[in-house]
């Protein structure tokens, strides 16, 4: 019932609320970028077991932001977080050329899922900051977005430690999202 | 009845007792412990007997029960052919995982050998969700549940024994009788299942580690430890948990897997009591420190002697009336309250005084037929003078008697000498005992080293009267030998099969008790809110319970442990009486443990992962324990509870009955939400019941009072539940048939006091019974029930338990009611299975044995005899003794004098 009403207020304010869930491979910053939202701080993480969620307020607008778990063996649990999910925030460590190709396949298994078919794609090429990373535009061509026709999308650069682009990402998701709820 | 005790006078063994004690761990046949007889029985023949004499016991309750028994008794002799054949090893496997940085949750080692079940899932359960926010966490989860987590059959034909024999769940933690009862659930499961052939339950505790670390990449490490076992009191393996785990993150390897395992299996038990069904409820039922004492063994002495003591004991009482030649120390009859404190100096033997510790063995024998040699004149002598000293606060004055004996040499002569049996010799000396008794020391102090355990040092360094006995018999004392350090165990006594760790059903309790009763929101559900809007949360959780649907409980940000610890919590709330929860319990779960969920109907699950709450079709029930709000989920509304497919549909009366109920109990929630929405509606019996636990959790009682009157709550709808199926269907075969009392025989199965109470108890629990009628718990408790009609702790044609109900609470009673309920109770408690029957059912929160001992008021001569004979037969017995020294004065004093005034026409009628 208490729901109901701050969702009608919501929208008499103009108060949105979103689902966002985060992913990408491990160690990309998926973490760091959660509580830099959260906290603006810059956190020493550790490998997430299991997940973490917390609600970042940006402009009006509540981000419900689901951050999970990304290693390997740990991925098949993913699927259990798609349904209702508004945003995916893909995570992508731009320095880790090696596993680009694995990011790609991991992002089209997730988009392909029915439950993912109406959700925005925001790809963080994360870890700007540090030397010869890829930039957006190739993080842009490696995992195939141009294909991408019948999806909204968008890549932006970021640093999580500084903060530099993420709340750019965030406004993104917020302008774009179908204002159903 | 008489017959399946008399006939036993030549081999001096109560059947009952024996019965109740079989599945004592060892039976004497083992090398030790009969070495141990070898020498007592020089002496005393009684500990020598046991082995001889426990199979024709065995045999004649059969033959003189007239085959009631037989089904028992075969089921007897596996389970004793199992306790002396396989040492059974409580621990099955020892479990490792990791989180590697790279892979995620990996499960890293197994021992002894893998479990067969899914590695990743394992790995999942061992690593919860948010492991990695906390130093420290436990996790619990159980196997062999469905096919999916059930262990592969290398361990099944490992021992054969123990999957299909009598007792997976009940084996170690004792279950007597209730070997049928509580154990077979892995058997019963395999039978009724889709043809699927499920092990023994496994419980696993596990014990998960972040170490932060800035010499690792990523800066932390993430380890869990885990144990499988077949015991459900897992939380005693804590601290070793913590040490190996410790030790692993020191060493990484397998060995540690393998010491843990080694160290499990070898705690001894030795010693160990088995407790039957009614003997734990009643221990559970009392605070007292000292209850069934006397089935506390030395481990050194082995089963025989022990298990000898206890048959002293039991003969003596029942060979009393055979004339032995009484005039005992009046002490004699208290002996078995203190006794085994002495026994129990044995097993901090090691320090302490020698004499001491030997000599009250003898003391065990001797108690028995102490009291036993009651039962002619002389018992009028010493019970007398229980009865004086009973009236003066009895036991504790006793046990000093007793300390102070095991210091004195003549006291200790004294005692022994009681000890003499009829056959035995009397004249034994207190040289010879002091003899004796060093032998005996020394025997123990040999096998202790035969054991290489080296001897227990827990009260190392007190002095006898410290070290003297169990300090409470709730628990047995042990430690476990790990890595050189010795840690102390306490292996919980008082419990059930389906009572996992360590929980706290008050906790469960105030956490979903709001302050103020906020009133459900509509839809109601027929089998769930049975007091429509102002149905008490916790009676909400126990229809869910009972009516097998599935129940979340969601700690978000909150250690697993702890949020697995509600799971147990409420799976205990239904125990000991209705069973079949522990197996659809996932006390710790997350996603990866959806597929397994989604498997099992009805699961109660514990989660931290709040994603759950998104999920609704997933779960029934959502008990959230951050706001404390219990949730019904929106899809559960509309199916209308007949999600269940693999339960038997209803037949078409069923479903008539059905709708009308559902009618009737939507017109009943629907009235006062509609005219006094905002009141509380106490009245429902419910309500009020929640109202007084509420009560009694604001006035600091205890869990175990707590408890028990979830017990009696069950009990009652039990109860309840079989008189519903008498009404509706016409018969009922979950409980005595409801008759009240009429001319010449007693009444039975459950009363409504009147007709309101009756409309008012059947609005609330129609559709809750109807709810239950198809669920697992409801057939385990309907062959729970037919096993306990043909077990010695049943009276055949008589509910007790409907007798005493009367006793209690009758507004009215005739003379002629009472009379035949006590005549009644009086010719048919002749056992010591049923005694403890009876007394079980009598605890001291209620009363204790005051319904009984009202009998001693009763009008007529041969009325107050019987009950005069029923109670000199508890008294008997160590814990009827307890009991009757818990009467009020006036009633003692009425036993005392009644006693009296029989015993003198007798004194001089020879």
């Amino acid at each position: 019932m208490g729901g109901q009403l701050s969702k009608a207020m919501g929208r008499l304010f103009g108060n949105k609320e979103m689902r966002i869930l985060m992913l990408g491979l491990d160690a990309a910053g998926k973490t760091t970028i959660l509580y830099k939202l959260k906290l603006n701080q810059s956190v020493t993480t550790i490998p997430t077991v299991g997940f973490n969620v917390e609600t970042v307020t940006y402009k009006n607008v509540k981000f419900n932001v689901w951050d999970v778990g990304g290693q390997d063996k740990i991925r098949p649990l993913w699927r259990h977080y798609y349904t209702g999910t508004q945003g995916l925030i893909f995570v992508i460590d731009s320095q880790d050329r090696d596993r680009i190709d694995e990011a790609r396949q991991e992002l089209d298994r997730i988009l392909a899922d029915r439950e993912m078919r109406d959700c925005l794609l925001m790809v963080f090429a994360n870890k700007q900051d540090l030397e010869g990373v890829m930039s957006p535009a190739e993080v842009t061509e490696k995992l195939g977005l141009h294909r991408m026709k019948d999806r909204s999308w968008y890549v932006h650069p970021s640093c999580a430690t500084t903060g530099e682009g993420l709340f750019e990402g965030l406004q993104w998701l917020s302008q774009n999202v179908r204002g159903t709820k | 009845m008489i017959l399946a005790t008399r006939p036993l006078v030549d081999n001096e063994i109560d059947p009952g007792l024996l019965e109740s004690s079989f599945v004592l761990p060892t039976h004497g046949h083992g090398g030790p412990a009969s070495g141990q007889g070898g020498v007592t029985g020089e002496e005393e023949d009684g500990p020598l007997r046991i082995p001889k004499t426990s199979s024709n016991t065995t045999n004649s309750v059969s033959t003189s029960a007239g085959g009631r028994g037989a089904k028992i008794s075969t089921r007897l002799q596996q389970h004793e052919r199992q306790d002396t054949d396989v040492v059974e090893e409580p621990v099955k496997f020892v479990l490792l995982a990791e989180f590697d940085i790279d892979q995620g949750a990996t499960l890293t080692h197994q021992y002894p050998f893998p479990t067969g079940t899914d590695e990743h899932t394992l790995a999942e359960l061992m690593l919860p969700d948010g492991a990695h926010l906390r130093p420290e966490d436990w996790t619990i989860f159980y196997l062999n549940q469905t096919r999916r987590n059930a262990v592969a059959p290398v361990l099944a034909s490992e021992s054969p024994s123990s999957a299909t024999a009598s007792a997976p769940l009940g084996s170690g933690a004792g279950s007597g009788v209730n070997v049928n009862t509580g154990a077979g659930a892995g058997a019963t499961r395999g039978e009724e299942g889709k043809g699927e052939e499920l092990g023994e339950l496994l419980f696993v505790l596990n014990c998960v580690r972040m170490k932060e670390d800035k010499s690792v990449r990523r800066g932390a490490m993430v380890k869990a430890l885990a144990i499988c076992t077949t015991k459900p009191y897992i939380q005693i393996y804590k601290p070793l948990l913590l040490l190996a785990l410790e030790e692993y993150y020191q060493s990484s390897s397998p060995q540690v897997l393998a010491k843990l395992f080694d160290s499990l299996n070898n705690v001894s038990l030795r010693g160990c009591p088995t407790l039957s069904r009614a003997e734990r409820i009643i221990l559970r039922n009392s605070e007292r420190k000292d209850l069934f004492a006397e089935k506390f063994i030395s481990p050194g002495s082995g089963l025989g002697l022990g298990l000898g003591g206890n048959v002293n004991g039991a003969s003596g009482g029942m060979e009393g009336d055979t004339g032995e030649a009484g005039g005992m120390e009046d002490l004699d009859v208290f002996e078995p309250d203190w006794v085994p404190e002495g026994l129990g100096s044995t097993l901090n033997a090691s320090s302490n005084s020698g004499p001491g510790g030997g000599v009250t063995i003898h003391n065990g024998g001797g108690a028995g037929s102490g009291s036993g040699s009651g039962s002619g004149l002389s018992m009028r002598k010493s019970f007398k003078s229980t009865l004086t000293r009973l009236s003066d606060g009895s036991g504790r004055r006793m046990r000093k008697t007793s300390r102070s004996s095991l210091l004195g040499d003549k006291e200790v002569g004294m005692g022994s000498e009681s000890s003499g049996r009829p056959g035995s010799s009397r004249a034994a000396s207190p040289s010879t005992n002091t003899n004796q008794a060093q032998i005996q020391q020394q025997q123990q102090n040999q096998q202790y080293r035969g054991l290489g355990i080296g001897r227990p040092e827990v009260d190392a360094g007190g002095t006898v009267r410290k070290a003297v006995g169990p300090k409470d018999t709730h628990y047995f004392d042990t430690v476990a030998e790990y890595s050189g350090l010795s840690i102390p165990i306490r292996v919980p006594l008082s419990i059930f099969p389906e009572e996992v760790g360590d929980y706290s059903i008050i906790q469960l309790i105030q956490t979903f008790t709001p302050s103020v009763p906020v009133p459900f929101a509509p839809p109601f559900h027929p089998h769930l809110h049975t007091a429509g809007a102002f149905t008490h949360p916790i009676i909400l959780l126990l229809n869910a319970l009972l009516t097998q649907k599935r129940i979340i409980f969601l700690g978000h940000g909150q250690p697993a442990g702890h949020v697995a610890n509600f799971v147990l919590a409420a799976c205990a709330l239904t125990a000991p009486v209705l069973r079949g929860f522990a197996e659809r319990a996932f006390p710790y779960s997350n996603l990866a443990g959806l597929d397994i969920l989604e498997e099992v109907p009805g699961y109660i699950a514990g989660v931290t992962n709040p994603r759950f709450e998104d999920l609704p079709h997933t779960w029934d029930l959502l008990c959230n324990l951050e706001t404390g709000r219990i949730t019904v989920s929106k899809g559960l509304m509309s199916d209308n509870g007949d999600r269940d497919t693999s339960m038997k549909t209803p037949t078409s009366t069923e479903q008539a009955n059905w709708g009308n109920d559902t009618e009737s109990l939507s017109g009943h929630a629907g009235g006062p939400s509609n005219k006094e929405m905002r009141s509380y509606n106490p009245d429902t019996p419910d309500n009020m019941f929640m109202e007084e636990i509420v009560a009694s959790i604001n006035a600091h009682y205890g869990e175990p009072a707590i408890r028990a009157r979830f017990t009696e709550y069950i009990s009652k709808f039990v109860r309840m539940a079989a008189r519903y199926e008498e009404e509706f269907y016409g018969q009922t075969s979950i409980g005595y048939p409801s008759q009240p009392f009429r001319e010449s025989s007693l009444g039975g199965g459950f009363i409504f006091p009147d007709e309101s109470t009756k409309t008012k108890e059947w609005s609330t629990n129609a559709n809750r019974i109807e709810g239950w009628r198809r669920t697992r718990s409801y057939r385990y408790w309907r062959e729970d029930f037919r096993t306990w009609l043909d077990s010695p702790f049943a009276v055949p044609q008589l509910d007790v338990q409907h007798q005493l109900s009367r006793l209690r609470n009758a507004k009215t009673m005739s003379e002629s009611e009472a009379a035949l309920i006590y005549r009644s109770l009086a010719a048919s408690v002749t056992t010591y299975p049923r005694i403890a029957d009876l007394i079980s059912q009598l605890p001291h929160h209620n009363g204790g044995l005051t319904p009984i001992a009202l009998g001693l008021f009763h009008p007529s001569q041969s009325v107050r005899n019987a009950v005069l004979d029923l109670l000199d037969r508890m008294q008997q017995y160590p814990i009827g003794v307890i009991f009757l020294g818990k009467l009020n004065c006036f009633q003692r004093l009425a036993y005392q004098r009644l006693s009296e005034e029989r015993e003198t026409p007798r004194a001089t009628a020879p």
